[in-house]
């Protein structure tokens, strides 16, 4: 009787397990966010001249998705003057952080949690939020990529306007950065401005993922909601914006200063 | 008709003293325009800052300035 207990626990164990692999996976995105700053100002088109390139990976499973994008360790320094000089160099960045931007998407309990940067790309912090519905407005419009034939659709969220290629072919909701909610999975999204775009690069499913990668990998306190996250980033923008004037001011000239886009409005 | 032309001459003259008087006031000055200096400067950290001043060393401490001050 016991053995027979045993046997059938076991058998049931490795079921699960094969059945929690096989619906586990990973996406590696290109993401490609516009600098659009003085020094790159836009393009004939109103678009981006110069991107922060960077690589980002979707884990999902059918509970929950994480996105992680890791920052660059160096960063592209770009100086010019009035006398026609240019001069771009790549530069260690002084506080490379190993964990980068994450986004935990958990559907069972309707959140988002997210570790973010300020405007300055450098202090993160953690926000949780509402795991807030999109509207997708879902087209017949067509394209492959890599293997996959891949439906377009559009929303307007976070105030920014998206167009997502997704393929029903691999039957989860997810994507990259806080984009899902599509009957498949999206394998290339981009703002309409191209401001930011998220390309595929590489995936495999089923994939084995540690369970690690479903948690959020720094602990859950000190969050702030969306709203005093956006507050906040608002009064650095401007304190950055006045002692920049004073500066300016200290040495009798002026100053012009651009912000980068960012992706949440 | 000797009292109109006296008082042409006076007109003619006192218009003549006006000018002079005005030159004298008015001498040619060489003016220098002084032209400002400007740097671009993005750190790669979000901004991108561009000082204007009458060095380019001013211009640029301004412009450095926004990268240091970014990431604090």
């Amino acid at each position: 009787m016991n053995i027979r207990f045993v046997l059938t626990l076991l058998v049931f164990c490795l079921n699960f397990s094969l059945f929690s692999q096989n619906n586990e996976g990973y996406i590696k995105y290109t993401a490609y966010s516009g600098k659009s700053s003085v020094a790159s100002p836009p393009n004939e088109n109103g678009y981006p001249y110069e991107y922060i390139i960077q690589e980002g990976t979707l884990y999902f499973n059918p509970k929950s998705s994480v996105y992680q994008q890791l920052q660059n360790k160096y960063v592209t320094r770009v100086q010019t003057d009035s006398d026609g000089n240019y001069e771009k160099t790549e530069v260690p960045r002084d506080n490379w952080d190993p964990i980068g931007w994450v986004y935990l998407k958990d559907k069972s309990n309707n959140y988002i949690l997210s570790r973010v940067t300020y405007f300055n790309r450098s202090s993160y912090v953690n926000v949780k939020e509402d795991l807030e519905k999109i509207s997708w407005n879902i087209t017949n419009e067509k394209k492959n990529i890599g293997d996959y034939n891949c439906t377009k659709a559009t929303a307007t969220y976070k105030g920014r306007n998206w167009v997502v290629w997704f393929t029903p072919k691999i039957p989860f909701q997810v994507g990259p950065w806080k984009l899902y909610g599509l009957p498949g999975a999206i394998l290339e999204a981009y703002s309409e401005n191209l401001d930011f775009m998220f390309k595929l690069k590489e995936l495999k499913i089923p994939a084995e993922i540690p369970s690690e990668k479903f948690e959020f990998p720094v602990e859950e306190e000190n969050m702030l909601s969306l709203e005093e996250y956006l507050k906040t980033n608002q009064q650095k923008k401007d304190k950055y914006l006045k002692y920049m004037e004073t500066v300016a001011r200290e040495n009798d000239g002026s100053v012009n200063i651009k912000f980068y886009p960012e992706i949440e409005k | 008709m000797k009292k109109l032309v006296y008082l042409s001459a006076f007109a003619l003259l006192f218009s003549t003293a006006g000018f002079s008087s005005i030159e004298a006031e008015n001498p040619e000055v060489d003016v220098t325009v002084l032209q400002k200096k400007t740097v671009t400067l993005d750190c790669g950290n979000g901004t991108s800052a561009s000082g204007t001043a009458d060095t380019f060393q001013k211009a640029a401490e301004i412009a450095g300035a926004g990268c240091d001050a970014a990431t604090s």
